[in-house]
This record gives structure tokens, C-alpha cells and sequence, in this order.
């Protein structure tokens, strides 16, 4: 089975947020490797701290410096609302992306301090709903499952990884996403109750769960035991494991 | 997969259960929960989750102990243990506005085949773990020398820390399993355990926490450290994957996993257990 992690991270913290910090990409790819992940989508966290465009441009280089590492690393790349100007435009986008090897698109409205509503990220959420560009919805970074469900609301079709910061069940919370929103995925990071992915496939069938770990915060082995001896169908295993989020990335248009 | 620098890791991973290594469980919960739906929470689908991950024994205080609905709280957990006595044994719930301390000590010491000591549950109560209505529970535990489970967070005002050093303090020969470690003030949390040799840190939770499990084993040893997994909040595989996932030996790992347990656990007359080495 071929794991991939939908959700990692690295760079410098200078709070004490993470208790493990893992500090370089480098870094980075020994932990992938030490836990036989076959490849992951990162991102770098100077997009939480000195600024978006550096870290953007920071991940860009490392993506391209590591491109024979052994694994398949894809990017993130941060957004910001078009209003200030600051980061590509929407038609510009799409192929930027493509070229700096960062297919999955990501905010954090709290470090980056902007109002994630539907109407301030319209240009950008309705170019990658177009496009079907994989835009994660990670509720530890400032947006609220309220906020991504607005979103939702706005583009039913957005091809979104969800991610509920919340280790309590929440299925209560997160069915309605899949029921309503067919192209929504959710991050198995806090997926952790015996049985969520057994009834999740049942009640929604394949490919709707992928594997995350939030690395470094969480542990990237956590669930790959879960994952292995569910009694998911073989194939829906190799899809949450990794198939699905390749299949969301090869299916988006860049050009 | 997992942690290519563990054999243990590998192994588990390969077949999923292991003869040699098997898990005793020393936190978990059982029956619907309020605040979540839990898709597996009856004691025959934990008994089935136990099964598939090779845990030998899981210690639980049901829901329905914890939060009363009923006169009869407790039925929940002896119901459980008596239908499945090779899974699982309780810990009493200590509701502390309900639970008469004095006719839970009679309920326990009558029920020995039932529970092994008493689960506080503070934080959710609003009510200290030194509130002297607690003390008829904890002297009792203490001259049996018996186990006690709490759900500790850190900061917390009724099971933090200081609360908890008061009750090592006082008493000293009652198992103090401190759940979630002291969670976030793990620093104070080990000063506490390095201070009282009657304090084990259980693993609940700190899957979520990249770091804090070696960073236990550093500081106060895995012998001081209790595996738990709040079953059916969180598979079991979720807090297997997550000490296996951790660079600590596999020796620290046996530790964790089952010879703390057995150590624990022998003090019991219905333990039988094969030691493990």
C-alpha cells in the first residue's frame, strides 16, 4: 500500500506551538521516509510567519531541489485574497502552480489575518471549483468548520480536503460535508473512532477519505494500522492510503 | 511502513496482532457518548476491536458511569465485565455530585471479580480531586492499594497538576493513573511523576502530539508509562500506530505496551496472565 500524506509541514517556529518542530524539508523526507510514506503534500510554515510570498517561494525551491529524493513531494500553495495584490492572479495562477510543482491550494486566515468569507475569496475558490484544483480546508489555521462550510455553500463543487481540527467524534459534523458536497474529501488525521472508515465507505462509497497526518505536529504513522486492518475493499485501502488524492491532483486543469 | 527503525513497528505491521507483544489497556470508555456518535461502542464490538489488535485487557468506566442518568449507574459496567470477563474490567465511576464515596467503596470490595479501583472524571464535574468528598474513595484505594484513573489536563483547576500532587502526596500506595499525562503542561506534569513514584502517565490523547512520548521516555522512563486509548473514542490501532510511530526503543515500547501492565495487573488475584518477558 502506497501511502501518500495529504497534510505535512516544515520551516522554523519561533513559538512553542509545535513540541517537535521539524525544521527543514530535509528534515522532512527523513521522517517520510523513516515511516515508509512512498510521498506527501507539504507545505512551508514561513507562510505563517515571515510571509506568504517567501514561503511560497521558499517551498518552490525546495520542491525543485529535492525533486530526485525518492518520494513524490507536491506542494501547497498559500492564498491570499486578491485585494491586496499580493500573490498571482486567478487566470495566473493554475499554470504558476503547475510549474512550481504545488498542485493543492491552502489558506491560513489567522496568521495571515484576512476574512475567509466566500465573497473575499470568490475569484480564487471559483477558479479552482472551475478547475478542480484541490484546496484544503484546514480548520487548525483559522477557519472554522462554519467559515468551510460557507464555502461549500458558495461552490458546491469544490474539489476540498477537509480537514476538522477536533479529536472528539465528529461524524455528527462531518457526514453533512460528504452528503452535500460530492467532490469534498476528508483528511483521515482525526478519523480515529473503530469503524468510521467501514461506515464513511459504506454510506458514501470510494474514494472520499484520504490519509493525513498533520506531521509535525501529529505523528504520520497513527493511522496506518487503522487503514491496513479496517476491512475497507483492498482497493478503497489503496485509494484513502494514496490513490484518491493523486487521482484529485491528476484530474485538475493547470494550464 | 510505520517506523522503519522499529522491528516491532514492522511486525505489527505486517500481521496486525503479536503473540509475544500483547496490549493491556488502561483507559477506555464504552456505550453511546453524548457529545459524538461512536460507531462501535457496545462491549462486544470493543471486545471484537480488542480481538484484531491483540489487546489482552482493556480497564473501562462506561459513559453511563460517568455522566447519571439512572440511580443504577453502574449496572453499565458490571453488565459488561460479567458478559465478557476475558476483555475487560471496570473502574468505578466517582461521579462526585451523585456517588455516595462510602457505598462505592462497599460496591468495589464486594465486586472484586468486577473492578480494579475508580475512575475521576474532575474536569467534567467542576469539582476538585481533593473535594473531601472524594476522601472515603481515595483511603479506601489506598489501604487496598488499589488502581485510580483520572482524567488529567494540565491546566486544569480540579485535575491539573497541583490537584494531583496533592493526592500522591497524601496518599502514596494507590496507582495513580494520570490520563493524558498532565495534557499540555507536560513538564510539570513529569516534575510531578519524578516527585511521586506512584504516578503513571497514560497515553490518551497524545497521539495528537508528535514528541511527548519520547520525550516522557527521556525524562521519567517507559516503566512509569501506561498505554490507553480511550476505546471507542480512538481505535486501538490509532494508539498502537502512534507509540510505534515514535523513535523509542522496542524494549520502551514492551514496556508501554504490556510488562508495565502485567506488573499492575498482578497484584489481582484473577490476573493469570502468562508474564511476558
Amino acid at each position: 500500500m502506497k501511502f501518500i500524506d495529504c497534510r505535512l509541514s516544515y520551516g522554523y517556529t519561533v513559538n512553542d506551538k509545535q513540541f517537535r518542530p521539524c525544521n527543514t524539508i530535509g528534515e522532512l523526507i527523513q521522517n517520510m521516509k523513516q515511516a515508509g510514506l512512498s510521498g506527501g503534500v507539504l507545505y512551508n510554515s514561513a507562510t505563517d510567519g515571515a510571509g506568504v510570498c517567501i514561503g511560497n517561494d521558499l517551498l518552490a525551491a525546495d520542491l525543485a531541489a529535492n525533486r530526485d529524493c525518492g518520494l513524490e513531494l507536491f506542494g501547497m500553495y498559500t492564498l491570499l485574497p486578491s485585494f491586496t495584490r499580493e500573490i498571482p492572479d486567478p487566470q495566473a495562477l493554475p499554470a504558476i502552480m503547475q510549474a512550481k510543482g504545488m498542485p493543492v491550494l491552502r489558506m491560513n486566515p489567522a496568521e495571515n489575518r484576512f476574512l475567509p468569507s466566500p465573497a473575499v475569496l470568490a475569484d480564487y475558490l471559483g477558479m479552482a471549483e472551475k478547475r478542480r484544483i484541490p484546496v484544503l480546508l484546514d480548520t487548525s489555521r483559522g477557519l472554522s468548520l462554519t467559515d468551510a462550510e460557507a464555502i461549500m455553500q458558495a461552490f458546491p463543487k469544490l474539489a476540498a480536503i477537509l480537514f476538522f481540527n477536533n479529536v472528539w467524534p465528529c461524524d455528527r459534523y462531518l457526514r453533512p460535508f460528504l452528503g452535500l458536497y460530492p467532490n469534498l474529501v476528508l483528511d483521515t488525521t482525526h478519523l480515529i473512532q473503530d469503524g468510521t472508515y467501514e461506515e464513511t465507505y459504506a454510506q458514501f462509497g470510494p474514494g472520499r477519505m484520504i490519509f493525513g497526518s498533520g506531521f509535525p505536529t501529529g505523528i504520520i504513522a497513527t493511522n496506518m494500522l487503522t487503514l491496513k486492518f479496517s476491512s475497507l475493499p483492498e482497493d478503497e485501502k489503496a485509494a484513502v492510503a494514496g490513490q484518491t488524492l493523486l487521482r484529485l491532483i491528476k484530474e485538475a486543469d493547470y494550464r | 511502513m510505520i517506523n522503519t527503525r522499529s522491528e516491532l513497528a514492522s511486525r505489527f505491521y505486517e500481521e496486525g496482532k503479536l503473540a509475544d507483544c500483547p496490549i493491556y489497556d488502561f483507559h477506555a470508555h464504552m456505550h453511546e457518548f453524548n457529545g459524538g456518535y461512536i460507531p462501535r461502542s457496545s462491549p462486544a464490538d470493543m471486545a471484537a476491536m480488542m480481538d484484531r489488535a491483540g489487546t489482552r485487557l482493556t480497564l473501562f468506566c462506561s459513559h453511563q458511569a460517568l455522566f447519571k442518568s439512572t440511580d443504577d449507574s453502574e449496572k453499565a459496567n458490571m453488565t459488561a465485565v460479567r458478559a465478557f470477563p476475558d476483555h475487560f474490567r471496570a473502574y468505578h465511576g466517582m461521579i462526585s455530585r451523585h456517588t455516595d464515596a462510602v457505598q462505592a467503596t462497599e460496591r468495589i470490595e464486594q465486586n472484586p471479580d468486577v473492578y480494579v479501583g475508580t475512575k475521576f472524571l474532575c474536569d467534567y464535574y467542576n469539582i476538585k480531586l481533593s473535594d473531601p468528598r472524594h476522601a472515603p474513595m481515595f483511603e479506601y484505594l489506598n489501604r487496598k492499594k488499589l488502581l485510580c484513573l483520572m482524567h488529567t489536563w494540565g491546566g486544569s483547576p480540579y485535575d491539573g497538576v497541583e490537584e494531583v500532587g496533592k493526592i500522591a502526596e497524601r496518599y502514596p500506595d494507590i496507582v495513580l493513573i494520570c490520563g493524558h499525562s498532565f495534557y499540555g503542561r507536560w513538564d510539570d506534569g513529569i516534575e510531578m511523576g519524578l516527585r511521586y513514584p506512584n504516578i503513571y502517565f497514560e497515553l490518551t490523547a497524545l497521539h495528537q502530539v508528535r514528541g511527548i512520548l519520547p520525550h516522557l521516555v527521556s525524562r521519567v522512563g517507559s516503566e512509569r508509562i501506561l498505554f490507553g486509548t480511550d476505546l471507542p473514542w480512538f481505535s486501538t490501532y490509532t494508539g498502537l500506530g502512534a507509540v510505534l510511530g515514535e523513535p523509542i526503543d522496542d524494549d520502551d515500547m514492551r514496556n508501554i505496551l504490556y510488562r508495565n501492565g502485567q506488573k499492575i495487573l498482578s497484584r489481582f488475584s484473577w490476573f493469570q496472565d502468562e508474564i511476558l518477558p
